[in-house]
Order: structure tokens, then sequence, then C-alpha cells
């Protein structure tokens, strides 16, 4: 039974959500959005899962004293603070009289978002190495991907005006024609796939998202 | 930037930056420092966040603390499926996890298969074959700038025709609901082409109040009294045709320039990419043939369009550092204020 | 070594060192290139320019601190084109972190709009939560806002707010705008609010994200679409105000031509090693 009533309530749960789509009156058009408060709840609780695993691993980290174990104190503290602050301030987005005067804001405006955006701005170094360093025209397809790109990106900066007036519109039909025929490709083949993948796990042919015994 | 928690802050960050950017010469403690420092705050604020917003406002408050409301007694089924997906963490009963992942997949997956072919397939495809039409040759003021006489300007001839094609909007049989249908429009003189171009939100063949706005802008501009002398203005360079920059510097009316008439060729290539792309993915038969020259097509179709995907994941990447870069200067600028 | 091999065998590091000046460079000195302005842009500014004062736009945060850069600018375009107007802005926000960036905004243009009143002119409504690809929360934003968010971000409930007066759902507002870095985002309102209730949807997005977005201009299920830095630098043009978008663009002018060029190189360095071994063989 550890199986059984999981796979009977995604059955149940999403049987009558489909029906309410067809049928948006009582009961069903309560459950849906019942049924979608209560998975923003539980959504919250696996949210709280993945940062107990974390703290919990990094926590063993600090007790067996391994290799780097201090930079976990590190996070730790971290967590710790910005929790604490959240929890007890409040999330400070108030605008009195224009200013936001909140450790937690503090945190987040001096320490969450630079960090954030830093850590994924290093992306566009490792771009350039990476192009420098992979990405070579051994085929057809793969010439037209470069050619492909190559338009793409000059025509959208503005000094491509100055190298040949043209480059932008031809920029613009390339995102507005090919490429749009391959992404409504994508999209709609992509759309097909996960309709027919929703269907074995609502029928129970696909068990994989509930684990191993 | 006056106050002392805003200064220090800034420089917090400018350190915190370097910190990071210092991984590019070497992997060293002080990037190990701050790449443990942003887990830990991210991991404080979702908890922080999280708590606020769902867990006390959606659950505790009208389960516990509802106010002049009842209580909501059925909350304690998230909170109890809530519990028992904490119980992943101990091994021996992590299987009663199992039930509030049931539960979430169930939801998932009801709301979203019906939304998904509503709008990923139907609409989708839809839109794929209007614009394969072998529509007349009209005046048209493009989205695109491509306007009737092929050299991007439109002349007052053409304006006229333009006006004509709107008819007498807007018309006074609305529907109840406050759409007009296709029949309503036509004795209002309104294009059928015109029409169709328009009724896209959704394609219900009629034309609701926000569908007609732009409508009802338009024909009070072409309307007004003075419309050719104000036309006749915004011709700077005199050569008799309005260009795209004239209309704007004109300050004319500035709603919606509509396409009526599409490059066919657009039209084809759309149907062609879009087939042979989904060919290319129907892997239940062989690629030989007919079949496999469509298939190959599609994938030059999916070439094409991953290189522009490349070329603006390389445009947004390189965003992301000129936001930081942005960022650094500002605070080398203001220090250099402060100094000299 | 040979100067073929020396060259592909270049460290990584000056590589890296010729993309930082490659940014740092143009915004120090910038060169003040013009920008032109697309359709997709064009389309949304001339959809808000129909608009009259005092109606309601509704401007969606789903977005990060990650996609600030890209993102960022074109909100505070919008929110001031929006405010130029005399447009009322309810924000409500798919991603947990958008209400603090709705507040960085609305702090923002305050300084510019001084008259405008919290509650009156603008809301911001607070993290919408839920999974599904934005689905729900769309859903229930569309039919019930209140019932959505009972309260703003401040704790007010619904019913204090004179923004929200009338406003049953945002199916009956004229426009409703996603800043959207990934799901919940455009996605989400395109398949609900805009299939099934018919609400106008504009879109600014990543640039990552804005190649899958065309299909939703072209088929009218998006009335205007802004991708990236460079769709905020075309807005930024539109409205007359300079912004980081503008101020960005001449690096980003620089940097693409680096990447292209080293392309270019390894490309013609592939060709040469592949002919220097022909000939050897």
């Amino acid at each position: 039974m550890k199986r059984e009533i999981p796979l009977m309530m995604t059955f149940i749960i999403g049987v009558v959500l489909i029906i309410q789509f067809f049928v948006p009156h009582r009961p069903f058009g309560v459950l849906k959005s019942t049924f979608a408060n209560w998975t923003n709840i539980i959504a919250v609780f696996a949210i709280l899962l993945g940062i107990l695993s974390l703290l919990k691993v990094h926590g063993e980290k600090i007790s067996r004293r391994a290799e780097g174990w201090y930079y976990s104190v590190v996070l730790i503290f971290a967590f710790a603070i910005t929790a604490f602050f959240g929890l007890s301030f409040g999330l400070g987005e108030k605008v009195a009289g224009g200013e936001m005067r909140n450790p937690f804001f503090f945190i987040y405006k001096y320490g969450f978002v630079p960090l954030q955006g830093t850590m994924f701005s290093l992306l566009a170094f490792f771009v350039a190495s990476a192009a420098y360093r992979a990405f070579r025209a051994r085929t057809f397809e793969a010439t037209l991907l470069l050619m492909a790109a190559f338009l793409v990106m000059l025509g959208r900066v503005p000094i491509s005006q100055k190298i040949w007036g043209k480059l932008p519109y031809i920029a613009e039909w390339i995102m507005k024609v090919p490429n749009m025929a391959g992404q409504r490709a994508i999209l709609i083949g992509a759309a097909l796939g996960m309709i027919s993948a929703s269907l074995r796990i609502l029928l129970g042919l696909e068990r994989e998202h509930l684990g191993r015994d | 930037m006056d106050n002392i928690f805003d200064i220090t802050g800034m420089w917090v960050a400018v350190f915190l930056t370097f910190c990071i950017y210092s991984f590019l010469f070497k992997d060293n403690p002080f990037y190990k420092f701050t790449e443990h420092l942003f887990i830990g705050i991210s991991a404080g604020y979702w908890v922080a966040r999280y708590t606020q917003d769902i867990l006390i406002q959606k659950l505790f408050n009208p389960l516990f603390f509802p106010g002049n409301k009842p209580h909501d007694w059925w909350l304690f089924i998230p909170l109890f499926l809530g519990i028992m997906m904490l119980l992943k963490l101990v091994p021996r009963i992590s299987w009663a996890s199992r039930w509030p992942i049931a539960f979430v997949v169930g939801t998932t997956l009801g709301i979203t298969i019906i939304a998904s072919l509503q709008s990923d397939i139907l609409m989708q495809v839809q839109a794929t074959i209007k614009d394969f039409q072998m529509k007349p040759y009209v005046l048209f003021i493009g989205a695109d700038k491509t306007v009737g006489n092929q050299n991007g300007k439109v002349s007052l001839q053409e304006l006229d025709q333009f006006k004509k094609l709107l008819g007498q909007f807007p018309p006074k049989d609305l529907d109840k609901n406050g759409k007009i249908g296709m029949a309503e429009a036509a004795k209002a003189g309104l294009d059928e082409r015109f029409f169709k171009f328009l009724d896209t939100s959704p394609p219900d063949g009629a034309l609701s109040q926000a569908e007609m706005a732009e409508l009802t802008a338009a024909r009070q501009f072409f309307d007004k009294p003075d419309f050719k002398e104000f036309i006749a203005s915004a011709d700077h360079d005199g050569d008799k045709e309005i260009s795209p920059a004239e209309w704007r510097t004109g300050h004319l009316f500035s709603g919606k320039w509509y396409v009526l008439t599409q490059a066919c060729f657009n039209g084809i290539l759309f149907v062609i990419g879009v087939s042979c792309g989904l060919i290319y993915f129907f892997f239940s038969k062989e690629h030989t043939g007919v079949f496999g020259m469509a298939s190959r097509l599609g994938i030059y179709f999916l070439m094409i369009c991953f290189g522009a995907s490349f070329g603006y994941t390389v445009m947004a990447r390189i965003s992301l550092l000129i936001g930081r870069m942005i960022d650094v200067i500002f605070a080398f600028h203001w220090l250099g204020q402060q100094l000299f | 070594m040979n100067l073929l091999q020396i060259l592909q065998n270049i460290d990584r590091r000056i590589i890296y060192v010729l993309m930082f000046l490659s940014v740092i460079v143009p915004l120090v000195k910038p060169l003040g290139l013009p920008i032109q302005t697309t359709a997709p842009a064009e389309n949304f500014y001339d959809y808000i320019e129909t608009l009259k004062p005092g109606d309601k736009v509704a401007l969606s945060f789903d977005y990060d601190p990650a996609s600030r850069p890209e993102v960022h600018p074109m909100a505070l375009a919008l929110a001031y084109h929006c405010f130029r107007k005399k447009l009322k802005i309810i924000a409500p926000s798919l991603w947990p972190v958008g209400p603090s960036l709705a507040a960085e905004i609305f702090h923002d243009m305050k300084k510019e709009f001084p008259h405008l009143k919290y509650g009156v002119d603008f809301v911001n409504l607070g993290y919408i939560s839920g999974p599904t690809q934005g689905v729900s929360q769309v859903e229930s934003l569309c039919t019930d806002l209140k019932d959505a968010r009972p309260v703003d971000v401040h704790g007010t409930p619904y019913d204090e707010l004179p923004i929200l007066k009338g406003v049953k759902g945002l199916k009956d507002i004229r426009l409703v705008i996603s800043l959207s870095a990934g799901d919940p985002g455009i996605p989400g309102w395109v398949q609900i609010a805009n299939a099934r209730y018919g609400v106008k949807i504009g879109g600014g997005a990543t640039a990552v994200q804005a190649p899958q977005f065309y299909p939703y201009i072209q088929s009218g299920q998006l009335i205007g679409f802004l991708g990236g830095l460079r769709g905020a630098a075309e807005y930024e043009t539109l409205v007359g105000r300079k912004g980081t978008g503008m101020a960005g663009m001449d690096a980003q002018s620089f940097a693409h031509i680096l990447i292209i060029l080293l392309i270019v190189m390894a490309n013609v360095l592939f060709f040469l090693e592949k002919q220097q071994a022909k000939w050897k063989g």
C-alpha cells in the first residue's frame, strides 16, 4: 500500500482537475483552487526539506572536522543571521517616505543581489573561453548554427548599423522566421511529450517520482 | 548617497564582487568564503521569504488566527502532508513523503495538461497557418516598417485608403458582452481582413473592447477635421510621403500600425519549418526517403534556431557582466567624487 | 611549439582579460552608438500609448536578482512610461524575490514622480505562491485577486486599497506586463490569462529566454516584447529616458565583436591545423 495509495491519489486529483477545466462549477471549481493552495503550502515544506538537508550535510562536515569545515561555519552562520533577521524584522519592502531600513533588506540589497548577479556574470567569461576552445564548424549543420549566431549577435547590437545597415533587419528576420519556426516545432513537440508523460504518470505507468522501495 | 548604511553596503558589495571574480585567476580562500556566504544567505532568504509569505499568511493565520473569519480546519491536511514531506529525512519512514509528492504531482499535472494543450499546441498550430494565405496587396503600415509602396513610407493616398478600411468604427451594435461580431463589423464597413487581424486575444470571432480600443483611437485620429493639414505638416522633407521617423516625430497617432498583407514567402517558410521540425522529432519511423529529407530540412531549421538561441545566450551572459560592472564603476566614481 | 600551437593553447586568463576590457572600456568611455528600435518593442510602446490616464496595468515581477541587470532596466522604463501616462500599476509577483524588486522600482519612481501615492497610484501586492509553471497562480490572479492575495506586501487588507476598487481579477484590467526570468512567468500568463480570459499580455524577458517567445509574438498572444538588455535599451530610447540599458549597449557591442573574433580565429586555426596535417600526411 506504500505505493498504491500515492498512485491512486495522483490519479484522482489529476482527473478531478482535468474535469474542472470543462465543468468549472461546484464542486470542481472549488476543489481546484483548494488543491492549488494546498500544493503551494506543501511545496514550501519541500523547500524547507532541501534547506534542512543542506544544513545537515554542512553540520556533519563541521562535526567531523572535514577539509574546509570552516567554510561550512560561514554558511551556517550566514543562514542563521539572514533567517533570524527575516523572521524577526520582516522582509523590509516598506516604502515610507522613500526609505527602506531593515537589516534583512540590507542583507538582501548588498549581499544577496550582488552575490547572485556576480555568480551568474562569471558565465560571460566562461562563454568567451568556451567559444574560443570548442566552437568549431566541423559540419554543415555546425556552420549553419555558427552563422546564425554571428548574424544574431551582430545584428542585435548598435555597432552593426555602422558595419552594414541591413544587419539589424537580417537578425530580426532570422528571429521572426526560421528561429520562430524551429522554436514552435520544439514548443509543440515538448508540449506533446509533456502531455503523454503526464498521462503516463496519471495512469500509474510511470512511478519514478515516488522513488524506490 | 549620503547615509552610512548605503555607503557601507555599496563597498561590501564591491568587495564580495571582487572576491568572486578572483576565481577567474585561480580558486582561492576568498572565493570559497564568498561562495559559502552566498549559499548561506540564499538559504536564509528563502526560509524567511517562504515562512512569512506562505506558512504564516496561508497556513497558520487562517488555521489558528483567522481573526473575524471562521477557522479553516481543512488546512490541517496540507499541514499534515507537509510534515510527512519532512519525514524524508528519517530513512525508516521516508516512504511517508510519497503522499505529499503524489498530491503535488497530481495537482500540477491536472492543471498543466489542458493549459499546455490549449496554448502550446492548438494556438501554435493555428498561428502557424495564419500567415499561409494569399492576400491581395493592400495598403499596410507594417509593424515591421513595410508599407504600401515598399520603400518604407506611406503617401496621403494610401492613408486615405487606410481610413476607408477602418469603416465607421466603432459601431453601435455591441452584443451583451460588449463585443462586436463579424456581421456587425461588416455592417460598419470594417474590412474582413482587418477584423481577422485584430481578433487574436482570443480568436473567438468577436472583437472585445480591448481589441477594439486601438481602432477606436485610430478612427478618432483620422476623423479630425484638420487631419490632412496635420499630416502635411509632418512631411518635413516635402516628398509627399510620411516615413516612420516623420510619423513619430510629428507626434501623429501612435496607435498600432497594422499589417494587413504579409509576405507569403514568410508564411510558407513557417509551415515548412514547423512541419519539418516536428518530423525530425518523430522517432517512430525511420528517417529515410522523403521523410528523411524532410527530417534533414527540419534539422537545418533547428540549427538556425539553436544558433539564434546561442547568440541570445551570449548576449544575456554579457549583460549580467555589464550590470555588475556598472555597479562597481558607480562605487569608484562615488569614491573619486569624495576624494577629489 | 609553433605559432599555431601557441595560439590554439592560449591561456584562458588572457581571454578573460580581453573580455573584461571589452566591457569596462566602453562603460567608462561610452561611444553613444544610436539604438534602432524593433517591432516588438515599438508595438509594446504603441499599445501603452493607447491607454488612458487612470487605466490600470499589472506589472508582474517574475524575476530574481540573477536576472536583474537585464530585466530591471526594462522594469524601470516600463514603470516610467506608465506613470508618465498617469496609469495605475498593480504589482503582483510570481517569484518570491519579486516584491523586493518591485519595492526598488517604486522607490526609484517616487523620486521622479513625487506625487505618486501608495495604494492609490500603485500597489505592491506581494508574492503569489504556487508551483505548476505559474498556471495556478495566474488562474487565481485572473479570477479572484482578493482570494489570491488578501493583503498587500505590507499587510494592508485588499478592501483598504483604493487602487483595487472595482478590480475583481486581473482579467478586468487593460494590460498585464510580465517581467520574466523563467518559470513561472510569461508562459503561465499566456497560457491562462491570454488563452482563457483574453487578457492582453506584454512581456519582458532575459535574452536567454527571448527566442522561445517569438512564437507567442507572431501568434498575437503577446502584444509586445522586450528581450534582454537590448530590449531595455530600445524601450528607454522610445520613452526618452536614459538608463542602464542604453549605457550598456556600447559594451555589449564590443563584447559581441570579441566573441565573434575569437570564434573566427579559432576556426581559422582549426582549418590551418587540418591543412598542415594534410601536407604532412
